[in-house]
């Protein structure tokens, strides 16, 4: 199956078969390794990346339900010229250990604060979905407030 | 230690470094110059650091990086006696080189809470080498007198106040020689050391380019994925060879040890296809077994089985004629897995020259010696690289992954192939956290004391398959870690003793090993006691301690906790155990929202790792063990069906969320009086006690068997 994507404002032509998971399109034949594979059946959301602005688990995403010339968008292209107001909260907050599921929660947040700019804790919690197994949780949470706070001051 | 200026040396050309760099390499006494000299030169590339023309600095970090924060706390030691700038810094896990070997374990290895502990020294006396070399070069370019100079941020800087940056004289530092004898600075010199610096390793991680054992890439690359008996040692029986190769991308089918990889073009492909092949498996010899049985046999030891001593005082008769009361508790814990977020996964090319090896490992010695003995190549012809870890947790000190991936290269005819597991492969074949019974029975005197002490651990040994050298006359210490004579109380009358129980399930290092459920064990008999005689669990601790470091957390604790006035509705829960060199206590406050659930609303951790390089690195790893072992107390369980591992992903494997997470508050003491401790793990073992502890306080019910979920308690 022949798709143009546009991958981080690149259009990429793409010949593969249909049932191949937009996270190994990403990975495998774009050569983008910030999306993690962690489980495969979209619990974990180490994979999750933008379509078209809104998060989705890439992981269980076939490319032919992945629409011609859909923008996706991955860690890689979240802060392309200066790092994107969640990737600044994160390192202020010290978020990372592993850092393996952190392009998943970057991902996560960012989506959530384009939709929700002022989210409560609990509207966090109800929206951070993502597994971390080093237990970064409650510096995620601090740092969606913080990166919320630095989102507003840039705008 | 031996330290070596090798600056000279012509391999700068080998590694495509520029010529005029400055460059150190080091070695132990552990490891003799004999041992370089006998792996020739390559070895010696591996063992330095560099101040590049620059006047960057580079560092190659002796340990693998897995979350714990032993690269940036590595970095920080070396960045602070070096007086470099932090900004100029670059840390890197180094290859496999013997100048590597963990000085505590005698070979190049991760885990046990071990790397800041082992490194402390070796690493602080690297860096103030090289600040004396600093300092004799830059005097010589400014044409003054070292002992006018001093180094600060990467300049030397004369008492006139004329400086020179560290670039402009590495050329000068490279024809120097090693001093004969360095002084370490002060504790109120050090500028880096014991200061929350941000970790050297977390812009890669924020913007996607850190590199895993997974986004591993070479030329011509392929990628396997296998499948291996669901019953442990089971082997293949039957296979659609020719269904498999049909699918695109399919490039090979392999026969491994008890199971089949396919090797593909990439991961998807390689998945496909080993659907497509629809392997079946015979035998094993977990075949058959399931929960109950499991369960039969390790009662039947816990009964029957031979009991070695772990730790003998006194006499349990002698202790009881004062007791007045006698509590027999029986406590029990699952088999867990690790479940790493990055699944399991290896690179390797093997040639009939060279093994080139790239993997998220904690082990590097034993890999190498899995890889030479698997290809025939002497170790020397064997490189390995190790990559960032996406969690270690204990399971990447074992060589599986790097085995298949050494076998599958050389059975494709040495070609580069990178294996990568499933989610379900990876639950299914992990080497889990042993199952663990422990009975007590405790005797109290008139005034709640302990009078007699007699506890008896039945859980499968680590080390017996391991390092079998270690398990002597029956007793793997491991097992009994933090109940034998390292408990925490003063128990007069001791008598620990130990099962092995032999289970065809494989087991291995989950973090904190046998303190992670000695310490449920400990901590909630302990709790019993306090109830038994009226006391206040906290008081009641107090009295009993014998550990001086935990005494002071728990006080402190329950200090910062505000331990006995909790609001109404809000329960708690205290516990404190002492591993790895670390001294930590927990409270737990809970709160019960609905029938049967429980809300974890706050946990107050105080920890005592004696001198810190960095205490928001500590705070982190506590927040992390907290969470888990929450994680475990609350969810964990593996089961078993016809020898097979039931779970297989997230959806029956629980982890915590976001959403059930609470408030974590956590102190890091400050003491320089003592060494630096462990971290990674130690803030695991008191949290499972400190919640069942709370649960205890709100509810009346005493939980004697993890998890939590089992018990018919939802976590919310």
């Amino acid at each position: 199956m022949k798709k143009t994507l546009r991958i981080n404002q690149t259009a990429i032509e793409l010949d593969l078969e249909p049932d191949t998971p937009l996270l190994w399109v990403l990975r495998d034949e774009a050569g983008l390794t910030g999306t993690k594979f962690g489980c495969g059946i979209a619990q974990c959301g180490a994979c999750t990346v933008h379509l078209d602005g809104k998060p989705v688990r890439s992981c269980s995403l076939p490319f032919e339900a992945v629409p011609e010339n859909a923008e996706i968008r991955t860690i890689e292209g979240l802060g392309q010229s200066r790092l994107h107001p969640v990737q600044q909260a994160w390192l202020e907050e010290q978020v990372p250990q592993c850092g393996y599921c952190q392009s998943g929660q970057l991902m996560a947040a960012a989506a959530l604060l384009q939709d929700n700019p002022q989210p409560t804790d609990s509207q966090i919690d109800q929206a951070m979905s993502n597994i971390c197994r080093c237990g970064t949780y409650p510096r995620i949470r601090k740092a969606i407030r913080r990166a919320a706070e630095l989102q507003t001051q840039e705008a | 230690m031996k330290i070596e200026n090798i600056s000279r040396r012509d391999f700068f050309r080998k590694t495509g470094v520029t010529a005029g760099a400055f460059a150190l390499a080091f070695s132990f006494p552990a490891t003799p110059k004999r041992a370089l000299a006998a792996q020739g030169e390559s070895d010696f590339i591996a063992t330095w650091l560099q101040i590049d023309e620059e006047g960057l600095v580079h560092l190659w970090i002796p340990a693998s990086e897995m979350g714990q924060g032993s690269l940036p706390s590595l970095a920080q030691i070396l960045a602070d006696e070096m007086e470099a700038d932090y900004e100029r810094i670059r840390a890197l896990t180094a290859p496999k080189g013997d100048a590597y070997k963990n000085p505590m374990f005698g070979m190049q290895a991760t885990g046990g809470s071990t790397s800041v502990r082992a490194w402390w020294n070796p690493l602080r006396e690297i860096g103030a080498n090289v600040r004396m070399m600093m300092i004799e070069a830059g005097a010589q370019k400014m044409g003054v007198r070292p002992s006018d100079c001093r180094a600060y941020n990467h300049r030397v800087v004369h008492s006139s106040g004329k400086s020179v940056d560290y670039a402009e004289i590495v050329s000068i530092a490279a024809g120097l020689s090693v001093p004969e004898k360095v002084a370490l600075k002060e504790r109120h010199e050090h500028r880096y050391i014991g200061k929350a610096m941000p970790r050297v390793d977390l812009p890669a991680k924020v913007n996607g380019s850190a590199q895993f054992g997974i986004d591993v890439d070479l030329p011509e690359l392929l990628v396997a994925t296998v499948m291996t008996s669901p019953a442990f040692g089971g082997e293949l029986e039957s296979m659609d060879q020719e269904a498999a190769m049909k699918v695109r991308g399919v490039k090979h089918v392999v026969e491994i040890p008890n199971g089949v990889a396919v090797v593909a073009t990439g991961y998807w492909q390689a998945q496909k296809g080993l659907r497509a092949l629809n392997p079946s498996f015979q035998g094993g010899a977990s075949k058959g077994m399931d929960d109950a049985q499991i369960e039969v046999a390790l009662r039947k030891d816990a009964d029957n089985g031979k009991a070695v001593p772990a730790h003998v005082s006194g006499d349990l008769a002698t202790g009881r004629q004062k007791a007045v009361q006698s509590l027999e508790m029986e406590y029990q814990v699952p088999y867990l897995a690790h479940s790493t977020m990055e699944p399991m996964n290896a690179t390797a090319w093997v040639t009939k020259e060279f093994a080139k090896i790239w993997a998220p490992t904690q082990a590097q010695t034993p890999s190498v010696m899995i890889a030479s003995g698997i290809s025939g190549l002497p170790p020397e012809k064997v490189e390995l690289n190790t990559t960032f870890l996406g969690t270690g947790l204990g399971r990447r000190f074992e060589g599986d992954f790097i085995q298949q991936a050494v076998l599958i290269s050389m059975k494709i005819g040495g070609k580069p192939v990178k294996v990568v597991w499933s989610r379900e492969e990876d639950m299914r074949h992990d080497f889990y956290r042993p199952q663990a019974l422990s009975r007590f029975r405790v005797d109290l005197d008139q005034s709640g004391m302990p009078v007699a002490w007699e506890n008896r651990i039945t859980t499968p040994s680590i080390f017996s398959r391991v390092f079998p050298g270690m398990v002597k006359g029956g007793l793997d210490r491991a097992a009994v870690e933090g109940a034998a004579k390292d408990a925490d109380y003063e128990l007069p009358n001791q008598h620990t003793e130990y099962v092995l129980h032999e289970s065809p399930i494989p087991v291995g290092f989950w973090r904190s090993v046998g303190h992670s459920f000695n310490a449920f064990f400990m901590e909630s008999a302990i709790d019993e006691a306090a109830h038994a005689s009226g006391s206040d669990p906290y008081d009641y601790r107090m009295r009993v301690m014998k550990t001086p470091r935990l005494r002071k957390a728990l006080e402190m604790v329950a200090e910062k906790a505000n331990w006995g006035s909790a609001p109404t509705g809000i329960f708690q829960g205290i516990a404190a155990h002492s591993s790895f060199g670390s001294f930590v206590a927990q409270v737990v406050e809970v709160s019960l929202p609905g029938e049967n659930q429980i809300k974890v609303e706050r946990v107050v951790c105080v920890a005592d790792c004696g001198t810190y390089v960095n205490p928001q690195i500590i705070q982190m790893q506590m927040e992390g063990g907290i969470l888990f072992g929450l994680t475990a107390a609350a969810f964990g369980d593996i089961n078993f069906e016809d020898g097979a591992v039931k779970q297989g992903n997230f959806d029956s494997y629980r982890m915590v969320k976001q959403k059930e997470v609470p408030t974590i508050e956590v102190y890091v003491m400050d003491n320089y009086e003592e060494g630096p401790g462990g971290f990674g793990e130690p803030g695991v073992p008191p949290i499972a006690p400190a919640l069942t502890n709370a649960l205890f306080a709100a509810t009346g019910n005493r939980v004697r068997s993890l998890p939590l979920s089992k018990q018919g308690f939802e976590l919310v």
